[in-house]
């Protein structure tokens, strides 16, 4: 033990802990052990809270017989979260979901439809006009199942807003 | 009181204090009555987890049982709701005071506990406001959460660590119920253990130097005459008005005018107008930095402790000022709507 330290300058400067010895090797072991394990529980910690079980909710959502959303006329379907409407061309499924923040968007009194969380207004088609909201209402996909014999939209296919749907 | 064993509370104040601070209207006992609000809170929080059910399909329910079937639970409720409400009053009260009366100055480690603390007091309000799981609440979880998402490269990894899932659902609901009566609610006990002790550290109170002292009988006094007032205005407000409770959240539901919690009204306004990053994360974190910062940048002075209105503080106070006109202007904007 005594043998390592030679000078009187090194012995200062071991106490400084200038120069690495084996004591101060050691601390500094044990340190970065303690540190590593913090930094591991940690990591691993965060990993737990950012789990995510599967969604079991299907994105596809029956809308019932087409005849009950005639021509000319906007209907909201809760389940589904989206307005659906039929005009000239057909039928068309709008997504209700404010791509501001995530409110429901609500039909509004001179057309088109007006976010109550943040006031975006958007137009019938659904393009953003007005407010926080920059990207447009998503038209999402709709179809007729033979089998079942009822619409369905599926809320995580968006589709081209000009896309309608002829019963 | 020689002749007495020290009793343990005899650590929370020196044997004497300074006169003029120590009158009620230096200080307005306005740290003094947070930590009792934060007692209550503490103490009513406990005994409606007995009854609550952090469930989507429960939560509500519960709280219904809570409020109009367990004997006095809508007095417990309107406690806990009533004291939350008030403590962010007093608390921001409480930060008017130190940056008007220069008690900053000195102890910047303490401020920056308080700036954590009046955090934490509107997060624990937030997180607790969701437990209501009514048709409000829900709408304010969807758009605090949603913000989250606008934070450029981590915001989706965050909105799923704070959520729980890709939607708000059952697993969110659990995450705001241990944040609000664990995780949270003991960071904010540790921190405010050390504010309190940090207050002694730097000498008690600040105050004027050489000044005449009281002994701390007379502050004990006083206290007590304060917590029992704040008791009175407690119990006032909770037999007079009700904790609200909508109609329960439903996803699927329209509303017609979704509102976020008072204390969070002027980040709505701003929502309205600037983009979601900017005026959700970008301000308030900016706000949070010019707060933490006053006592670093604004003023670095050490005179002026204790005297109101001092002109070495001139900035800091005009800054503080400014934040709050305009944060009480905002949410008197989102009231009136």
């Amino acid at each position: 033990m005594n043998n390592d330290r030679h000078t009187p300058e090194q012995e200062a400067e071991d106490k400084k802990g200038k120069r690495l010895n084996r004591r101060s090797f050691l601390t500094l072991l044990g340190q970065g052990s303690v540190a590593a394990a913090i930094a591991a529980v940690v990591a691993q910690s965060i990993r737990f809270l950012s789990f995510q079980p599967p969604e079991s909710e299907s994105s596809v959502v029956p809308l019932g017989q087409p005849d009950s959303y005639p021509g000319k006329s906007v209907t909201y379907v809760a389940e589904a979260r989206v307005y659906i409407g039929h005009d000239g061309g057909g039928l068309f499924a709008l997504d209700a979901v404010c791509p501001h923040l995530g409110c429901l968007v609500e039909p509004h009194e001179d057309g088109g439809y007006m976010c109550p969380c943040h006031d975006s207004l958007f137009d019938e088609e659904g393009r953003a006009l007005s407010g926080p909201a920059n990207q447009p209402l998503q038209h999402l996909y709709l179809w007729f199942d033979e089998g079942q014999g009822q619409l369905l939209v599926d809320r995580s296919e968006p589709v081209e807003p000009a896309v309608r749907l002829i019963v | 009181m020689s002749n007495h064993r020290p009793n343990f509370f005899a650590h929370l104040h020196p044997p004497t204090m300074p006169a003029r601070e120590v009158r009620p209207f230096y200080t307005f006992g306005l740290g003094g009555i947070s930590l009792f609000l934060f007692l209550v809170l503490g103490i009513t929080g406990v005994i409606e987890m007995f009854l609550y059910v952090p469930t989507p399909e429960s939560a509500h329910d519960s709280i219904r049982q809570i409020t109009y079937l367990a004997p006095f639970g809508w007095l417990l409720r309107n406690l806990h709701f009533w004291a939350g409400q008030l403590m962010v009053g007093t608390v921001i009260l409480h930060m008017a005071r130190v940056v008007f009366s220069g008690g900053y100055k000195s102890r910047r480690l303490n401020w920056l506990i308080g700036v954590a603390l009046l955090f934490l007091t509107l997060v624990l309000n937030f997180t607790g406001f969701v437990l209501r799981w009514d048709q409000d609440t829900a709408w304010a979880l969807m758009v605090g959460t949603n913000l989250i998402k606008s934070i450029p490269g981590i915001g989706t990894v965050l909105h799923g660590f704070l959520i729980g899932g890709e939607n708000v659902g059952a697993p969110a609901l659990l995450r705001f119920y241990t944040w609000h009566v664990l995780a949270l609610a003991l960071v904010a006990a540790v921190l405010t253990a050390w504010h309190l002790f940090r207050v002694r550290r730097d000498g008690g109170i600040s105050h004027i130097e050489r000044t005449p002292r009281v002994s701390r009988e007379h502050l004990v006094r006083l206290e007590i005459l304060a917590m029992l007032l704040t008791l009175a205005a407690l119990f006032g407000l909770s037999l007079l008005v009700d904790a609200p409770l909508g109609p329960p959240a439903d996803p699927t539901a329209l509303i017609a005018e979704p509102k976020a919690p008072w204390f969070f009204l002027w980040i709505q306004e701003l929502l309205r107008v600037a983009s979601p990053f900017l005026a959700g994360i970008l301000v308030p974190i900016l706000v949070l930095l010019v707060l933490s910062l006053l006592p670093y940048a604004l003023d670095r002075s050490e005179e002026g402790i204790a005297v109101w209105f001092n002109k070495q503080g001139r900035v800091a106070q005009l800054v503080f000022l400014i934040i709050l006109v305009g944060a009480i202007a905002l949410t008197l904007r989102g009231v009136m709507r």
